[in-house]
């Protein structure tokens, strides 16, 4: 009996243990991190884009408006084929061995290593595409994340359209609503919640990615632009920016201080991380809020 | 059309019927229209007319990608440059010497950077490259090899018999030699394919000239020049390559001598880049601009700035040499 | 003339366009209402999103493959996958080394992770008051929101130096008897054991929140009757749920793996980059992400050793697939 006793808390002891190795990891982290970027955390150094400042490195401004501009690009891309698809998976499609087909191919999607998806991005986008996308720009980092992120957003739509319960929509048939009637006045409005809660936490996952940015992107030590410029090379012999032009991104910032470590010190990428996490924890307390609401609601 | 009328209202969805249809008609369409974009792409090519009254606007727009080894030293000439030039902004960009080269062949970018010879004759003939400057590969050590010398040969030793980052080596009078048994000492080569790695391998011979790296041997990867540096500083009795420049900038390293050339300091390496026989020239290698065919005004004018004397400051900052330096 | 060329091409595309849209739906607006051409057109528009989908990944997993063909054709599928020899000039290539590193990585990752990603689960579902488990399980996803880049730089600017000067040298004296914790190289903390840290950390909230769920959905039954037995808490935690839950758990653990085996950025940092099968769990290696992402971009102008680093691309797609079938097999046989 105490033999068992003994046996229970230990295990008992090892959750506890764990847990606590968890949270403690990850304040460790956040706050190690936040030490290293003291240094150089001061308004110049976020509201400087880094062709304005002296030498290398210097400023971020560049790369947190590139990010920016790149999650949403690619959530604006991704969000109406993804939560389409959802749609039709879970409403229309009946064919049980094609959905399952189907859900194979965005199970394989969600999980390609994200540099595969970085050399496609370079060998496809960047130099078969060249005429359409500029070779590296915005444009082609937006349509690799979009790849990357629609199999987030398509899992949690079909989930959230899942979850509207049928009586709903059988009341709706019942009354004579055709089918797209039912979806767009039940089905989606019940669902929206779980499918805007899939879109925000898409837009922290493109704004994290950095393999896939820094194949099919590129980098800019300027803020991005807007407006169009000839250039001969391309369709039509226009270039749009910051479409087509190239573009900044915090990861790759992050990425610059291991690549050149004699030019861009330890602290600045420490900074650059420090802010790259507070746009993605940002982003996912949004989340949090959105699941919140519903819940109370 | 009663056909997809019926069988659009389905509930039972979309049969697969419809949807070879639709993807039939689709792809049609798609085919229609991306010979219609194409069309209008080649007959852009064809009809350079249109396109000469947007250059003069293009022009004012430089962009520079490449070998990440020439990218710190663009990056201070673009501002530089910029200062200089209002009213022309000149980007730059990483990617790899190869991811240049390609670059500017397909004129994705206006100028391409590479850390290595590029065979203009045969192997890229629509390019047009511009030497500014120039580097040599040293071998440096830190810890018991201080000191001594070594030649080809035994390098090659070195990074041959090489096992989990470490070789064995002997000191025989001034001279170290690999060995196969006593004590070790940890080496050190590049991670990312580079111009420092291949013309380090080259100059190894064997089977690293030909695979144009040295990772067959077993020696520890870092990043970059410095990183390799850093890690030969943080690590004692180690042995790595890197630029010249990034050498001399480290008070805790020491450059090997080689083949007999012992006294490897900045003029010595100047001389060498010059034609003179005062270092190993096989260790030298060119820092490249390319440009698609020849360059348009601007495009020149970049690569002149970069070949003056007031540029020289820059590549020192970097590790390298200017032109101006050793021409 | 080219303007006019191009006009007219502009006018043939509207033409094809209106063409097929009319196809669709213009006759059948004459003869249905309103509200069937809608209808119809949202079935059409959300099967069009489908086909989208599907078209970009079969033409995404096609290119990578297609991509990689010619290396296979000059080194044979097998060749390239058990032999040693990466040789650009010779064009040889074989990435035996780099699919060991990876895998080595991924093990030792596994076995850091996996236990400790479990007993947490099992208290945020089982030990821990709701209350409680709702203020740390935030948390935990919050290190899902570190970007690997950042986990990267952690492990080499932070971690390193207590690896190389804490960790491994007391590791290496108390298990050094063992030749896989020897310190191969005690002036570096670069290597399986840095890389897998970290990557333990990163596959940390993905294997903890989703065998969460698995054991969450144990049903209440279960646990009352084996406690109503005389089991105590840990013997029903024990064999009544984690065997029920154990197929969840298994899928939790091969997502983690896959997560933990397509990682680019923070390996590249952290593994040491040397072309060597570790020999330790202290050794350097060389993981197949990394040597995609260090020599892209030099090579990137020849044919042979670009279509060589997509051969490795394809064949940790192709490893990729096949635990994407194993997960969804465990997962289908609840």
């Amino acid at each position: 009996m105490n033999h068992r006793k003994a046996k229970e808390s230990f295990y008992i002891f090892l959750c506890y243990f764990s847990a606590v190795l968890a949270t403690l990891a990850l304040f460790g982290i956040l706050g190690k991190i936040a030490l290293e970027a003291l240094p150089s955390l001061n308004l110049e150094f976020l509201l400087t884009p880094e062709n304005e400042a002296e030498g290398f490195g210097g400023g971020i401004a560049n790369a947190i408006v590139g990010t920016i501009l790149l999650s949403l690009l690619s959530t604006i891309f991704a969000s109406p084929i993804a939560v389409g698809t959802a749609i039709y998976m879970q409403r229309y499609a009946k064919n049980a061995r094609l959905v399952k087909s189907f859900s194979f191919i965005i199970d394989v999607l969600s999980g390609t290593p994200s540099i595969v998806l970085g050399i496609f991005g370079l060998m496809f986008l960047v130099y078969y595409m060249r005429f359409i996308t500029g070779g590296f720009s915005l444009i082609s980092g937006a349509i690799a994340l979009t790849i990357l992120i629609l199999p987030v957003i398509e899992r949690s739509a079909e989930e959230a359209i899942k979850s509207v319960p049928a009586e709903l929509e059988d009341a709706s048939y019942a009354l004579g609503a055709t089918k797209w009637e039912t979806i767009s006045k039940i089905t989606l409005p019940n669902a929206t919640t779980g499918i805007v809660t899939g879109i925000v936490l898409s837009i922290g996952r493109a704004a994290e990615e950095s393999a896939v940015v820094v194949l099919t992107a590129g980098y800019s030590q300027f803020m991005p632009e807007f407006g169009v410029a000839a250039k001969e090379s391309m369709l039509f012999g226009i270039r749009i920016s910051p479409l087509q032009n190239l573009v900044a991104s915090l990861p790759i910032t992050v990425y610059h201080s291991f690549e050149f470590p004699s030019m861009v010190s330890p602290s600045e990428g420490f900074a650059a991380a420090f802010v790259l996490i507070v746009i993605v924890m940002v982003i996912n307390a949004i989340t949090r809020l959105i699941v919140w609401r519903r819940r109370i609601g | 059309m009663n056909l997809f009328k019926k069988l659009f209202n389905d509930e039972a969805g979309v049969s697969p019927i419809v949807a070879t249809l639709v993807l039939v008609v689709v792809a049609i369409a798609g085919a229609a229209a991306v010979g219609t974009i194409m069309g209008s792409f080649s007959s852009d090519v064809s009809d350079s007319a249109s396109a000469g009254d947007a250059t003069s606007a293009a022009s004012t727009e430089l962009l520079i990608a490449g070998s990440t080894t020439v990218q710190p030293v663009s990056e201070l000439l673009a501002e530089a440059y910029m200062a200089d030039h209002s009213g022309i902004k000149v980007t730059v960009q990483g990617g790899g010497s190869g991811a240049g080269i390609t670059s500017t062949k397909l004129d994705i970018i206006d100028i391409g950077a590479a850390s290595k010879d590029v065979d203009t004759v045969n192997e890229y003939p629509s390019l047009q490259k511009h030497q500014i400057g120039g580097s040599a590969v040293v071998v440096i050590t830190n810890g018991v090899l201080e000191g001594y010398n070594t030649t080809q040969s035994e390098l090659f030793a070195i990074y041959d018999n090489c096992t989990s980052g470490k070789s064995y080596y002997a000191i025989s009078g001034n001279n170290f030699t690999s060995a196969t048994s006593g004590t070790q000492i940890t080496v050190f080569q590049r991670s990312e394919a580079s111009g420092t790695e291949e013309t380090f391998a080259k100059y190894l011979g064997g089977d690293f000239e030909d695979a144009k790296d040295v990772d067959e041997s077993e020696a520890i990867g870092a990043v970059g020049n410095a990183g390799v540096l850093a890690a030969v500083e943080d690590t004692t009795d180690s042995l790595g390559f890197v630029d010249f420049g990034f050498a001399v900038s480290s008070e805790t390293v020491t450059i090997v001598g080689v083949d007999g050339y012992n006294d490897v300091d900045e003029d010595a390496v100047l001389d060498c880049l010059a034609g003179e026989d005062t270092y190993q020239e096989d260790l030298t290698r060119p820092l490249n601009y390319l440009t698609n065919g020849n360059p348009s005004t601007v495009e020149q004018s970049f690569i002149n700035f970069a070949m003056s004397p007031a540029a020289t400051e820059y590549f020192e900052e970097v590790g390298y040499f200017s032109i101006i330096d050793f021409s | 003339m080219n303007d006019k060329r191009r006009l007219l091409q502009i006018i043939n595309l509207a033409f094809i366009s209106s063409a097929v849209f009319a196809t669709f739906f213009g006759s059948n607006a004459q003869e249905s209402n309103k509200r069937a051409l809608y209808n119809r057109s949202a079935n059409l528009i959300f099967f069009v999103c489908t086909i989208v989908v599907a078209f970009i990944v079969i033409f995404f997993i096609g290119f990578i493959f297609y991509t990689a063909l010619p290396v296979f054709q000059s080194q044979g599928l097998i060749n390239f996958i058990i032999t040693d020899e990466w040789n650009y000039g010779k064009n040889i290539y074989g990435i035996r080394t780099f699919i060991a590193g990876t895998v080595i990585m991924t093990v030792v990752t596994l076995i850091m992770a996996v236990p400790i990603s479990i007993f947490t689960a099992i208290f945020l579902s089982e030990i821990a008051s709701p209350r409680l488990a709702s203020t740390i399980r935030p948390f935990i996803e919050l290190l899902v929101g570190i970007p690997s880049v950042v986990y990267g730089i952690f492990g080499l600017f932070v971690l390193e130096n207590i690896f190389q000067n804490h960790i491994e040298p007391v590791l290496a004296s108390l298990l050094g008897f063992i030749p896989i914790f020897v310190d191969v190289n005690p002036q570096s903390g670069l290597g399986v054991l840095l890389a897998s840290t970290v990557l333990a950390i990163m596959v940390f909230p993905t294997i903890t929140t989703i065998s969460e769920n698995a054991i969450r959905s144990v049903s209440v039954e279960n646990r009352h009757a084996s406690l109503s037995l005389g089991a105590n808490r840990w013997e029903t935690i024990r064999n009544v749920v984690l065997p029920a839950a154990s197929s969840g758990i298994m899928t939790a653990v091969v997502l983690g793996m896959m997560r933990a085996m397509g990682e680019t950025m923070a390996i590249v940092m952290l593994l040491g980059n040397s072309k060597t099968i570790p020999s330790s769990v202290m050794g350097p290696g060389y993981a197949m992400t990394s040597k995609i992402l260090n020599d892209i971009g030099h090579h990137f102008s020849e044919e042979g050793p670009r279509a060589a680093l997509f051969g490795i691309a394809a064949v940790l797609f192709a490893i990729e697939i096949g635990f994407v079938a194993v997960s969804r097999y465990l997962g289908g046989r609840k």
